[in-house]
Parts: C-alpha cells; sequence; structure tokens
C-alpha cells in the first residue's frame, strides 16, 4: 500500500502483509512525526492532518505526494494540444519574407479557425464591421500583427471556453478572465515596450493555461481547498502547492514544453504570479500586473477570486502610477466585451 | 422568474424578478430599491472619481455614476426614498494591491451618495472576496454572497 504524508510528501510503500487487521490505524511519520491516519476498509490511504476533512466522503482513494505529481503530470499530456495552425500561422507572420500565400495555406488547413477568425475581425473591436471578407482581405485591412493576435484569439477559444468545476469557473469563465490578461498586457507593454505587445498579448492570453491540468485533481479535493484557505489569509497559489504539489503557474511551465510556446512566453507565465524570481523579465511583471487588473475588475472569477498577493514593485518596475490603473480597467472591460459580444452572436 | 443582469460599467433597473450584479471584485455593486414603486436598479462601478465630464460612459466613475442612476431613476419616475446596498472594493491578499483602488471607489460612491442625501442600508465592503448581489424585487429583499 502506498503512502504519502500530506506534511512533509515524503512516499511510504508498506507492504500489505504488514497492515494490522482493522478497519483504521494511524502512525507517526517518520519523517516528520506528523500524524499518518490510514482507512483500511476502502484500502485507501489518508494523511495527517487535513488530507480529507469530514463530509468528503470516505471510500474513494486519493492520491497524494509524489503520486499525486505523476498523475497531473500526465494530465497535461492528456490535454488537448495548442492548435498547431495557431502556431504555425504566429511562425509565419513573424517572419517579415513570408507570404500572404504561406499564411492561407496554413489557414485554409483548420477551416473552423478560419471562420472564427473572419468573424473577429468583423467585430466592433477591430472596427470593421462586416467588412473582412477573406483572410487576405484581413491581411491587408489589419495588418500583419493584428492579424496575428485575432488568430491566437480564435485559436485559443474552445480550449481555454471550458467550465472548470474544480475553480468553479463556468464555461467561458477562464476565457474571458484569459483575454482581460492579454488586453491588459497589450496595454500596458504598449506603455513600457511596445515592442513587446505582441508576445504580451499571447502570454497574457494562455497564462493560466496551468489551471487546465490541475483543475480535476483540485474538484476531488475542493473541500480541503475550502479549509485551507477557510481565514482568508493564505494565498491560493500556497494552498495548490501544498495540496496537489504543484501551482498553476509552474505546472504551466511543463505545459508550455508540450504546446512548443517560446521560451519567452513560457518564462512569463512561469512567473505571473511571482515576477521578482523571473530576473527582471518585463513581460512577466507585465503580465502579473495584467493579472492583478483583471482579478481586480472581477472578470472571470473564480473559487480563488483575489486570493494572490501583487508583486509590491511591480508598478514602478513597469512605470506605472495609480491613476493608470482606473484607465487600464475601463479598456480592458470594453475590449473583452466587445470581443465576446461578437464570439457570443450577440 | 425573470432576471436582470448588470453587468461591468453598466446602469441596468427591472421591476420584476431579480436583479442581480456577480463577480464584483475591487469595484462596486450599488443596488437602488424602491419598495413603493417595486424597482430596483443597479451600477456595476469600477473606478473612483473622475475629473471629466465628457465621458462615453457615466458608470466608470463613482462621482458620475451616482447622479446619473438617480436621474436614470427619476426619468421612470422612481423618485426616492430608496433602500440602498453596496457590495466589493476587495482588495488583493495582504491588503495590499499596489493601488488601493477597492477602498477608494468605496470611498467615492459613499460621498456621491452623501452628497444626494441617501443614506446606505447594507454595506458589505473589503476583504478578499469576490461577491455577488441579488435583488429580488417582488420580495424586496437584498442578499450578498
Amino acid at each position: 500500500m502506498i503512502v504519502t504524508c500530506l506534511n512533509c510528501h515524503k512516499v511510504y510503500d508498506i507492504p500489505d502483509e504488514r497492515l494490522p487487521q482493522k478497519n483504521s490505524f494511524a502512525f507517526p511519520c517518520p519523517a516528520c512525526k506528523e500524524t499518518i491516519k490510514l482507512d483500511l476498509r476502502s484500502h485507501s490511504s489518508q494523511h495527517a492532518p487535513d488530507a480529507r476533512p469530514s463530509g468528503q466522503g470516505t471510500g474513494q482513494e486519493q492520491p497524494t505526494g509524489e503520486t499525486l505529481k505523476k498523475l497531473i503530470l500526465k494530465t497535461i499530456h492528456d490535454l488537448p494540444p495548442m492548435p498547431q495552425t495557431v502556431m504555425k500561422a504566429r511562425d509565419i507572420m513573424k517572419n517579415p519574407g513570408s507570404s500572404f500565400e504561406e499564411l492561407a495555406a496554413v489557414l485554409s488547413t483548420d477551416q473552423a479557425l478560419a471562420a472564427k477568425v473572419l468573424k473577429l475581425a468583423n467585430s466592433a473591436y477591430y472596427g470593421f464591421m462586416g467588412q473582412v471578407s477573406s483572410i487576405q482581405h484581413a491581411s491587408v485591412m489589419l495588418g500583419h500583427k493584428t492579424l496575428e493576435q485575432l488568430i491566437t484569439v480564435a485559436g485559443t477559444s474552445n480550449l481555454l471556453g471550458k467550465e472548470l468545476g474544480g475553480y468553479e469557473q463556468d464555461a467561458g469563465d477562464l476565457w474571458q478572465h484569459s483575454l482581460g490578461v492579454a488586453f491588459g498586457s497589450k496595454i500596458i507593454a504598449n506603455k513600457k515596450n511596445p515592442a513587446l505587445a505582441d508576445d504580451a498579448f499571447a502570454a497574457g492570453l494562455i497564462h493560466d493555461a496551468g489551471k487546465l491540468a490541475l483543475d480535476p485533481h483540485l474538484s476531488e479535493r475542493k473541500e480541503t481547498f475550502r479549509q485551507f484557505m477557510a481565514d482568508g489569509r493564505v494565498s491560493f497559489l500556497l494552498a495548490e502547492k501544498e495540496i496537489l504539489g504543484f501551482d498553476h503557474a509552474e505546472i504551466a511551465s511543463e505545459l508550455c514544453k508540450n504546446w512548443h510556446v517560446p521560451e519567452s512566453l513560457a518564462t512569463a507565465i512561469r512567473y505571473h504570479h511571482d515576477p521578482s524570481l523571473s530576473n527582471g523579465d518585463q513581460l512577466s511583471y507585465i503580465v502579473h500586473t495584467a493579472d492583478a487588473i483583471a482579478m481586480m475588475s472581477g472578470i472571470g472569477a473564480g473559487i480563488d477570486g483575489m486570493l494572490y498577493q501583487m508583486d509590491n514593485n511591480a508598478f514602478e518596475f513597469l512605470g506605472l502610477v495609480e491613476e493608470d490603473v482606473s484607465e487600464i480597467i475601463v479598456e480592458v472591460v470594453e475590449s473583452v466585451q466587445k470581443i465576446l459580444d461578437e464570439m457570443q452572436g450577440h | 422568474m425573470a432576471e436582470t443582469s448588470v453587468k461591468l460599467l453598466q446602469y441596468s433597473a427591472a421591476d420584476k424578478g431579480l436583479l442581480r450584479i456577480d463577480r464584483i471584485g475591487a469595484g462596486v455593486g450599488v443596488i437602488f430599491y424602491s419598495a413603493e414603486h417595486k424597482t430596483g436598479a443597479g451600477l456595476h462601478i469600477l473606478a473612483p472619481n473622475s475629473v471629466s465630464t465628457q465621458l462615453k460612459n457615466p458608470v466608470m466613475y463613482a462621482n458620475t455614476a451616482i447622479p446619473y442612476a438617480l436621474e436614470q431613476l427619476e426619468k421612470k419616475g422612481v423618485p426616492p426614498p430608496y433602500s440602498i446596498a453596496m457590495a466589493g472594493g476587495a482588495v488583493l491578499l495582504g491588503n495590499d494591491d499596489g493601488t488601493g483602488m477597492g477602498h477608494k471607489v468605496v470611498e467615492a460612491i459613499k460621498d456621491a451618495l452623501k452628497k444626494a442625501h441617501l443614506l446606505i442600508k447594507l454595506d458589505q465592503t473589503g476583504g478578499t472576496k469576490v461577491r455577488s448581489m441579488v435583488l429580488d424585487i417582488d420580495a424586496g429583499k437584498i442578499s450578498i454572497s
């Protein structure tokens, strides 16, 4: 029987023949001395002090520690890939020598994506309502940079549009929040370093993709999370780390490898809650600040609400002042609403 | 039951069913209810005070949103008295989001209501919680969760 101590995450393999002939028993963890409780009726492990709170059912096996980490890493490989069309299209448009024909050829392999791109191109946000009739037309009217942004939005909407029960986000909530962070990141980048604006938009859009991998495991342990967060003084990131072994920013790094996301974006996603650990990476600070602003406005908020901390130096690092926040929030909210109105057919 | 949802930076009014404001973070939701006219109105405000009077959307700022809501209610034939509830003004964990925006929006709304000689009946602001407000217009009950 594999037993993991929730306190120190040490894993023990206890031979079945050494288990006592009774329904339950407890013993101190040899490593940290916390009590490990076992319910042998279901032959499942239960780990002190808080692994399974009352009312959460006792018959289900809930892996923890290294076993859980392995399961979560496996979840990453089970997630749908980032549409290859998006990455290919981004590569083509980054190359100044590329032609429209190359882009059209890539988009022709994914008609659903091409249709969504056209729908977005005709939305109020881009200001060409009903005037853009083809991808070629879009590339002329919008320019490559905007078209690249639009393809990224269209290509990630299904992936990020799912319901995340563990995070208490309805279908579309993560998508709305991601759009908010993408627009916020772009606005901030344009103030600080316009050359980063496109990467900032893309990083903002997928910054919370790690939640896709953690959600099913969080869902199974929601009550544990509630108890951990009960006093409202602990960050949600710490709860993820303590209960699941990973936080969503950390696991997103693994996901980025799978999706072949460029290193610069992967770094920003990895440190979007702790930009001070990014060695002064501008993109990390930009996405961090945009995320905080989107959280403040409540766009797509879930169980984690505002239970994150903002880096005290982020504003100074980015050269922002308090007065900028209201302005950015208003611009972000209006941008998100314009895109959503079009995507939802309003 | 009919349900009217007040979106971010919007004003909405209804005279039956439920009026709700969801996902209130650092911004503030304000609900006005007239028991006499069985009418409710809600706002979801995100910023404190604007110095400009040439705004595309008056609901953005507290000092323009409150007068705008009162004007709309008057136009609808729903004058005071109102029961007023407000919720939101949350801050990121550690009470230090680098902006203090939630607190500023709350204070700006209180000032705007004071100028209009209106009292707040229910006030749940601050903390780190993202809140929702629901007004049951028929029953005249406001709940905040």
